[in-house]
This record gives C-alpha cells, sequence and structure tokens, in this order.
C-alpha cells in the first residue's frame, strides 16, 4: 500500500497510529489524511477499528503509538485546542441524548455547552430543525423519538455551533431510508455551502459511495484507500462487467491481504414450489398505545428466500417473534405448515429454526458444547446429534475447532455456528433476525451463500435485514416502514415499478462537482450529491440531459459524463414509503 | 464573578432529568423518610418493662417487698409466680420473661439475724447490652432494698450514715434514647443517602454514551463537576429539611441550640457527602457499581464508626482512626451537640473546617480524576 501523500492542504493528518485495549489491539499502524471539505468515510465490519479511530482523531482516546494532527493541532498532546472547532457524534442511535429533554432542550443544551451567542444559536437551530423535518417535534421528549428521528436531532446537536470538522459514528446505522436521505443531505449542504469537512463511519459500502474518499478498514488496518471512484474503477469490472461496487472492492482488497480465495457472487439458484409454507392475514402486535405491527399481510412459498427489509424499530423482529410463538398477536392469523401460529406451539416449533438477533450462542460455551445444547433443547436424540454435529461443523466451517469457546470466533463465523444451531433439528422453516449486522462483506457473502443452499435444500427461509444491498439476493421482500409493509414483491419487480413512477437518475460527473451542483441546483432542485457525482431524479433522462450539458457549457464548467443509473434499493425504498403516506 | 454559563447550562439539564423522573425523585426523597421512621420508631437502646417472674420459696413479708419493689419500677414488668425450675427454664427459653429471681427459703431469717442472704437472679444473656442494663436496674434496686432495710431495722440514732446518690443526666434527664438516636439519624441519612443519589450523576453519562458531548466540548472539568453537583446538593438539602421537621413534628425531639448553626454545618455536610458520591461516579465505570460501592462506604460505617451507637471515644484503637476519617462521625458530634446541648460554632468551628476539608479533598480528586478522554 502505498503512503498518502500528506500535503499541507490536509485538514487532518494520521500517521502510524497503533492502539490495543490490554493485549487485543484495534487499530494497527494506520495512516491516512483528510482534506478540507470533503466527506471522508472510514469503512468496515463491526470491530475493525472504526470507533478507536473516530475518538482518537476526535481528541478523547490516546493512541499508543502514532502522531494525529486535526487542523495543525497534535490532538495527542493538546486535544482541548481542538473541541471547539469540532463536532463528534458517537455511535449508536441518539445514545447521547437526554431522554428526558425535549428536542429543544436537548438542542438549547447544546447550544449553551458550546456557548452559541443568542441570535447565531437561533438562527441555526430553526435551520437545523427545518432540514431534519423535526420542528413539528420540538416539544416531544427525545425519549420518544423513533431511531431515525433521534438520530437526526443528535446530528442537530453535534452541529448547533457549525464545527468546521465533523466526526459521524455510524451516523445511519439501522436507520430509516427517509431520514438517511434528510441526513446526507444536510451533510453535503455542509460541506458544499459552508465548507466543512466530514469524517464518518459506515459499514454500508452501497451508501459509502457518496463519499469523495474512502479508507476500507479490516481488522484494524487499512487495506484500500483513495477517491472513491478511482478505487471503483481501478477495481475494474465485476464478473457483469459493471463497475465494481465498493463492496466488491473490499471483497477484492480483503481477498489480496489475507490470501482467502474471492467468494463467487451469490447466485439464486432455487424455483420455489408454489406451496405455501407461511401464511400471515392481519397480524398486528400493540405495546399499551404503541403499534409494533400494523396488519401485516404476506406469504412465503416452500423453499423461498423472503426478505424483510426496513430500518431499526420497523417491526421486523416483532413479526418474527410472532410466527415463532414468543409474541402473542394482538389481532389477526397466520399458519405455518399449515398449524395456526400461538395455538399449538410444541408441535410448530419442531418445524421452525431461529436465529435471534445479536444473541443466539453462549459465549463462555465451546463451540461443540454450544451445538450439543442446542440439540439438547430440541429433544434430539444422541445419537442423531452424534451425525448430524459433524454436519454442522462442516457447514460452518468449523472443523478442528470444536473445544475454541463461541465467544473467541470472528463475528462472521460466529453468526455461521448460530445458523448451524438453528437448523440443527432439520426445521422446514429457518427465521433469521438480521444475521450480517456488522460482519464483513466476504463473510457476509459466505453466509448469504449458505442461506441459498439452504433454500435449495427446500427450506424456507425469512431473513430480516437493514442492508439495503442484500434485498438483492431475496427472491421476494417486503419493505417494511413503521409497522407496516410498505412494498412487497420481488426486488427487480419492485424497483421498476418505482422507476416506472418516479424515473430514473441522471449522474454527472464533473472535476468541479462542487460548483456544477450549485449552478444546477436553481434549474434542478432535486439534484443532489452522492460521492464526488451529481444524482438527478428525472422522468424525462433525454431531454434534460441535453439541458444540463447546455447549462454547464454556458456556465463554463467542465463535464466528464453524463449516465443514467438504475434505482438503488434504497430510492425503491422511499418511493414505497412516499406512495404510502400519500395512499388515502 | 459571573457563573458560566456552561455551568448553568449542565446544572440545569442535570435537575431537569431529575425532575422528569419520577422514579428518581420518589426515591430521592421517599427513602430517607422510610429509613428516619422505620429507624426513629423501631431503634431503641432503652430497657423497660423488662418482664420477669418469681420462685419465691420464702413467702414471707420481706420477700414480698422486694419483688413489689421490682414490680413497681419502670424497668421491670411482673409477669407470674412459679414453683419449679423447669418453668423458669421454659419461660426464658421461649422469652415470655428475661429475668427470673429465686429468692431462698430462709432469705427473711437469715437477714434478720444481719447475716447477708443470697437471691439468685437468671438473666437472658442473649443480648449482652440488655443483659447489662438489667443488672444494673437490679444493682440499684437491690441498693435501694439494703439501704430501707437498714435505716428500718436499726435505730436511726445508731444508723451507720451512708451516701447517697442523687443523680442527674443532664442533656437528656428521662435518658430518652430517642433524643439521641433521632438527631445521629440525621447524620447517618444525609451521609449514606446524598452520596448514593450523587453516585449516578456521572457514570450514568458514562453509560449512555452522553458523556462524549462533555469531552468533545470545550467545557472544563470544574464547570462540569460544579454543574452536576450542584442539583443533588440541593436535593441533599431538601432532604436535610425534611428530617428535621420529622425530628420535631414526628419525634418531638427537643432542638436545644441554634436551627441556623445547624442549617449551615448541614449546608456543608451534604456538599462533603454529594461530592463523595461523585467522585465515586467519576471513578467507576457502571450505575450499579457506583450504587454498590458507595452503599458499602457509606452505609455502614456511618452506622458503625461514626459514634451513632457507641461513643468514638469508647472504641478499639483502630475503630477510632475509621471514626477520625469519615465525614459522618463530625457531623454527628455537631448534630447531637446543637440538639441536645445547644452548642454552636464556637465548639465546632474545628469540625466546620474539617468538613470543609473533605469537601475540598472530595471535590479536587474528581476534577484530577475527571480526563477529558476515555482512557
Amino acid at each position: 500500500m502505498a503512503a498518502p501523500s500528506l500535503t499541507q492542504s490536509s485538514l487532518i493528518e494520521v500517521q502510524q497510529v497503533t492502539k490495543a485495549y490490554r493485549h487485543t489491539p484495534a487499530v494497527q499502524d494506520v495512516s491516512f489524511a483528510v482534506q478540507a471539505g470533503e466527506v471522508f468515510g472510514l469503512l468496515g465490519p463491526d470491530g475493525a477499528g472504526k470507533s478507536t479511530l473516530m475518538q482518537i482523531m476526535a481528541g478523547v482516546l490516546r493512541p499508543d503509538s502514532g502522531r494525529v494532527h486535526v487542523a495543525s493541532v497534535d490532538v495527542t498532546t493538546d486535544p482541548e485546542a481542538i473541541k471547539s472547532r469540532i463536532g463528534y457524534m458517537p455511535q449508536g442511535l441518539g445514545l447521547n441524548l437526554y431522554d428526558a429533554l425535549s428536542v429543544a432542550e436537548n438542542i438549547d443544551f447544546f447550544g449553551h455547552l458550546r456557548e452559541v451567542p443568542a441570535e447565531v444559536f437561533q438562527r441555526h437551530k430553526a435551520e437545523l430543525l427545518a432540514s431534519t423535518q423535526l420542528a413539528p417535534f420540538v416539544e416531544r421528549p427525545a425519549g420518544q423519538l423513533s431511531g431515525g428521528m433521534r438520530q437526526k436531532l443528535a446530528l442537530c446537536c453535534t452541529l448547533i455551533h457549525l464545527p468546521e470538522i465533523i466526526f459521524l459514528d455510524e451516523p445511519t446505522t439501522g436507520v430509516d431510508p427517509i431520514s438517511r436521505r434528510d441526513f446526507w443531505l444536510i451533510i453535503n449542504r455542509l460541506v458544499v455551502e459552508q465548507g466543512a469537512t466530514v469524517v464518518l463511519t459506515t459499514s454500508y459500502l452501497d451508501e459509502a459511495e457518496r463519499c469523495h474518499r474512502v479508507a476500507l478498514l479490516h481488522k484494524g488496518r487499512i487495506i484500500a484507500q483513495g477517491e472513491t471512484a478511482r478505487l471503483q474503477a481501478a477495481a475494474g469490472s465485476d464478473s457483469q462487467g459493471r463497475i465494481c461496487s465498493l463492496e466488491e472492492v473490499f471483497i477484492r482488497a480483503m481477498a489480496q491481504e489475507t490470501a482467502v480465495p474471492i467468494p463467487e457472487p451469490v447466485a439464486l439458484c432455487t424455483q420455489p414450489r408454489p406451496e405455501p409454507m407461511i401464511q400471515v392475514e392481519e397480524l398486528t402486535k400493540k405495546f399499551g398505545a404503541f403499534t409494533a405491527v400494523d396488519r401485516v399481510s404476506f406469504t412465503i412459498y416452500q423453499g423461498e428466500i423472503f426478505g424483510f427489509l426496513g430500518p431499526n424499530g420497523a417491526g421486523k423482529t416483532t413479526v418474527i417473534k410472532m410466527l415463532t410463538g414468543i409474541l402473542k398477536p394482538s389481532r389477526g392469523r397466520g399458519c405455518i405448515a399449515g398449524l395456526p401460529i400461538g395455538k399449538d406451539g410444541s408441535r410448530i416449533k419442531a418445524h421452525l429454526g431461529y436465529m435471534s438477533q445479536k444473541f443466539s450462542l453462549y459465549r463462555d460455551l465451546a463451540v461443540a458444547e454450544n451445538i450439543r445444547l442446542y440439540g439438547r433443547v430440541y429433544g434430539m436424540s444422541r445419537v442423531a446429534l452424534e451425525t448430524r454435529l459433524p454436519e454442522i461443523l462442516a457447514l460452518a466451517d468449523l472443523q478442528g475447532q470444536e473445544d475454541r469457546l463461541a465467544g473467541d470466533l470472528p463475528l462472521g463465523i460466529r453468526q455461521r455456528l448460530a445458523l448451524g444451531c438453528a437448523i440443527l433439528h432439520r426445521p422446514r422453516v429457518v427465521f433469521l433476525d438480521e444475521p450480517t449486522s456488522g460482519v464483513d462483506p466476504i463473510a457476509r457473502r459466505q453466509f448469504w451463500q449458505l442461506i441459498c443452499s439452504l433454500a435449495g435444500q427446500g427450506v424456507t427461509i425469512m431473513v430480516s435485514t437493514h442492508y439495503m444491498d442484500e434485498a438483492q439476493y431475496c427472491q421476494r421482500l417486503a419493505f417494511m416502514h413503521q409497522g407496516r409493509i410498505v412494498g412487497l414483491g420481488a426486488p427487480e419487480e419492485l424497483r421498476q415499478q418505482a422507476e416506472a413512477a418516479s424515473g430514473q437518475h441522471l449522474e454527472i460527473s464533473s472535476p468541479q462537482f462542487r460548483q456544477v451542483l450549485r449552478a444546477l441546483q436553481p434549474y434542478y432542485p432535486r439534484a443532489f450529491l452522492h460521492g464526488s457525482r451529481i444524482h438527478i431524479p428525472t422522468k424525462t433522462p433525454d431531454q434534460d440531459r441535453q439541458q444540463i450539458a447546455d447549462l454547464l457549457q454556458s456556465a463554463g464548467l467542465p463535464l466528464a459524463a453524463i449516465t443514467t443509473t438504475p434505482l438503488t434499493m434504497e430510492d425503491t425504498f422511499i418511493y414505497f414509503i412516499q406512495e404510502q403516506q400519500y395512499a388515502p | 464573578m459571573r457563573l458560566s454559563r456552561r455551568l448553568l447550562a449542565v446544572a440545569e439539564k442535570e435537575l431537569k432529568e431529575i425532575l422528569r423522573d419520577k422514579l428518581y425523585l420518589s426515591l430521592a426523597f421517599g427513602v430517607p423518610l422510610l429509613l428516619f421512621i422505620l429507624f426513629g420508631f423501631g431503634l431503641t437502646l432503652d430497657v423497660n418493662n423488662i418482664p420477669f417472674a418469681v420462685i419465691d420459696q420464702n413467702r414471707s413479708p420481706l420477700s414480698r417487698a422486694l419483688v413489689d419493689r421490682l414490680a413497681h419500677s419502670r424497668y421491670f414488668a411482673f409477669q407470674t409466680h412459679l414453683q419449679d425450675y423447669q418453668k423458669l427454664y421454659e419461660g426464658l427459653i421461649d422469652s415470655r420473661i428475661r429475668l427470673g429471681l429465686i429468692i431462698p427459703p430462709n432469705f427473711d431469717r437469715t437477714l434478720y439475724t444481719g447475716r447477708p442472704s443470697e437471691i439468685q437472679a437468671l438473666i437472658d444473656g442473649a443480648f449482652p447490652d440488655r443483659a447489662s442494663a438489667i443488672l444494673n436496674y437490679l444493682d440499684i434496686i437491690q441498693q435501694e432494698f439494703n439501704r430501707d432495710l437498714a435505716m428500718g431495722w436499726a435505730r436511726p440514732e445508731t444508723a451507720t450514715p451512708y451516701i447517697q446518690v442523687e443523680s442527674r443526666a443532664w442533656f437528656n434527664p428521662d435518658l430518652q434514647s430517642r433524643n439521641f438516636i433521632v438527631p445521629g439519624l440525621i447524620a447517618t441519612n444525609l451521609f449514606f443517602y446524598s452520596a448514593l443519589l450523587a453516585s449516578i450523576a456521572v457514570v450514568r453519562e458514562k453509560e449512555s454514551g452522553a458523556i462524549f458531548n462533555i469531552y468533545c466540548s470545550p467545557i472544563r472539568p470544574w464547570e462540569y463537576l460544579l454543574g452536576k453537583l450542584l442539583p443533588y446538593w440541593g436535593i441533599g438539602f431538601l432532604n436535610y429539611f425534611l428530617l428535621v421537621a420529622l425530628a420535631q413534628f414526628v419525634f418531638h425531639v427537643p432542638l436545644r441550640g441554634s436551627f441556623f448553626f445547624l442549617t449551615g454545618a448541614a449546608c456543608l455536610y451534604v456538599g462533603v457527602t454529594t461530592s463523595l458520591g461523585l467522585l465515586i461516579s467519576v471513578l467507576l465505570r457502571t450505575q450499579v457499581g457506583a450504587m454498590l460501592l458507595t452503599t458499602v462506604i457509606t452505609l455502614i460505617p456511618a452506622f458503625i464508626y461514626s459514634g451513632f451507637f457507641i461513643s468514638v471515644a469508647s472504641m478499639g484503637r483502630e475503630a477510632q482512626v475509621m471514626a477520625h476519617i469519615l465525614p459522618v462521625t463530625y457531623f454527628m458530634e455537631i448534630v447531637r451537640g446543637v440538639y441536645l446541648k445547644g452548642l454552636g460554632l464556637q465548639q465546632y468551628w474545628p469540625s466546620l473546617l474539617i468538613l470543609a476539608g473533605f469537601f475540598i479533598a472530595f471535590f479536587g480528586l474528581s476534577l484530577r480524576r475527571l480526563k477529558k478522554r476515555l482512557d
């Protein structure tokens, strides 16, 4: 890896930084530089060292070795000198907010904390509330906001003093697509209009394409870094001849670094048999006055991979818990393999496998002990268990590691083991609740291959996720938003439906993208920045393409290319949410 | 001096959070109230109405006079006459009686012949303090009995002169232990509870992640910590008024000294205890840990070493050292001195200085230990 050039214009310079917690290395010999006025993304799975680096840059964590300069201040020795100029938003959905305080009071507190002059404060507050669409909720306690709203409020609080340098740690993880879109509009406006510099971390590689430059982190090391577009171009084209996605870039870089073979792209191989396995009608769950799941109906066929796509708090887990018999529905009916849910629990459970969110293994038990425990819980005979054990070990790729503690396994492998435990008793239906959350891209791809091979054996799979790009692996999917299914169908059908209604995006590339965006915005108010490219939604691509070219020519701005790009899954999701909201 | 805007913002935010947390608020005032009432009514060191039984093998006027004397004192309550030891033993075993008196058959005759006669007293010694109190009372009654016996039997002009001690207990003439216990409870309660309430102040933000707002802002540690301290100090101080009102109107403990002096001292004392809680909050990482540690280091020492039960002067050497490193000991002296003896600033300024020293030490240590960093 070439050492990054540290020029005079670098606002943030990280040089050979290493940090370990006790004996576990978190970050090893990391160097990168962030230029003023750019959106810089630190990408990687859970445990890659993203948060550690953010905390070091924000001056709240001291590295074991290395130098970190932020705005020419050495933050390892004099962190206080930069604190008035930075904004830092920690990880977690608005965890740094004060739940008992209202939206307005939270913002006020941060204003006082930063000693923002009163008149400036009022102006910023009004602007931020408007752009985050939180203005109608100023009196509401922060504790009663949805995940996306909390995250936007946290962003308001972080930005109230208009910091020059903004550190955002996983700002969009688990956030609904509309909040996410608002979020990126604010980030891009800050960068374009105020000249702010943004460093953010994310584990969504599709979203990371919106960053000007990125560094890919794996196990505490940078495995690739550079301009997003150049990294994608340098990686060549993918198996279908398109420009590589950042995920593909990441996987190739990881494969090079760790000398593992690049896994084949996941291919859907099974044709579902037209026999319904799960049927749900008007399923509803209320917790007090709050409706977590609102009249949800769908049918899943045998051998199908059915995806539940939605942000945190959309109701995905609640639906799965009702289907598995853990929660009793408030209203509605459902049956699995012909047996009604919520009635004959034990008979139905023999057909079900369930892998719960985050926790499903005992970390203090060894691999084989975990498997045996699950087997006994499901009432398997000793003989059946001992013949099944090697199969599960092979599935999780853990042969010869039976005695390792589950807690010592890497997250990706641990999730495979958890899946193995869930299918130990050969269930006909498997529920997977966010199985790939925080897992690195290679392990994620391997995990999906596993899911596909299970489906190939006729197992019906219902999987929930908040990764938009995983929609492509599902035969059919449901978009969940605020407890309701807003869209249901095959991913490509849904995408085309949205595209037919709302049009495609024109993607404009230019070396002077900031000026281009400013020049186009009066004519195309919906234009937005996507990395160093500009996206404009349009229903008349050919006409607009010509007009844009003319506009830029008359403004004397260079134009590299205008192409049409298909709608992303996120755009599709947003379309269906809005359809639902405007529907009677 | 203009108060820092950041400090006020922290204090205001903290106060709002406290006031809106109904559970915390009811705990903040409910628990000290409950503890105070439970201990105030339930905890008494007085030994009154000790049930006793008698095996009177003498059955003479003299033996009856002795039993009457016991029965008519407020310390003893006569239960029954018994015939044999077995019954007496059973009575002591199941706590129906605490004292059994056995008067021998020749009790009166022996005395009249001018020789000492022995009576046997069997005492339930399970609770040593009570047993020794019974012994003391018995001793007094026996002395009085002997004196009267001597006076009545001998002619007055030949009677041997004897010294009669007229004792009067000052400051607490009725020897009501409530007058002693209740003011002590003010000291122990404020020590334990103010510290406990404050012990979550910083650690709660560490758990939630809100501490990053502080770490990443230009706020100075003293502004943050003082802003955090003030609301808890206020709650502790309100608790003090509540406890004093209870002592006055529910327990009717007379306050002999100056209420203003006591209130001033309490204000300083609550500052000390809340800053101890704050220090723990700065040092630990979890709320559970902070509350547990605070309970262990305040609750038990507050009752054992502060002089609450046993005066510090009569403790062992190690216990005395322990007592003097606890702020509660100094306020215990003050609160009892003001309540029982009417003492004030003139006597207690050194204690106040020591309390101020504790405050500076606890708050100073908190400041030193609050690093605006994770490591």
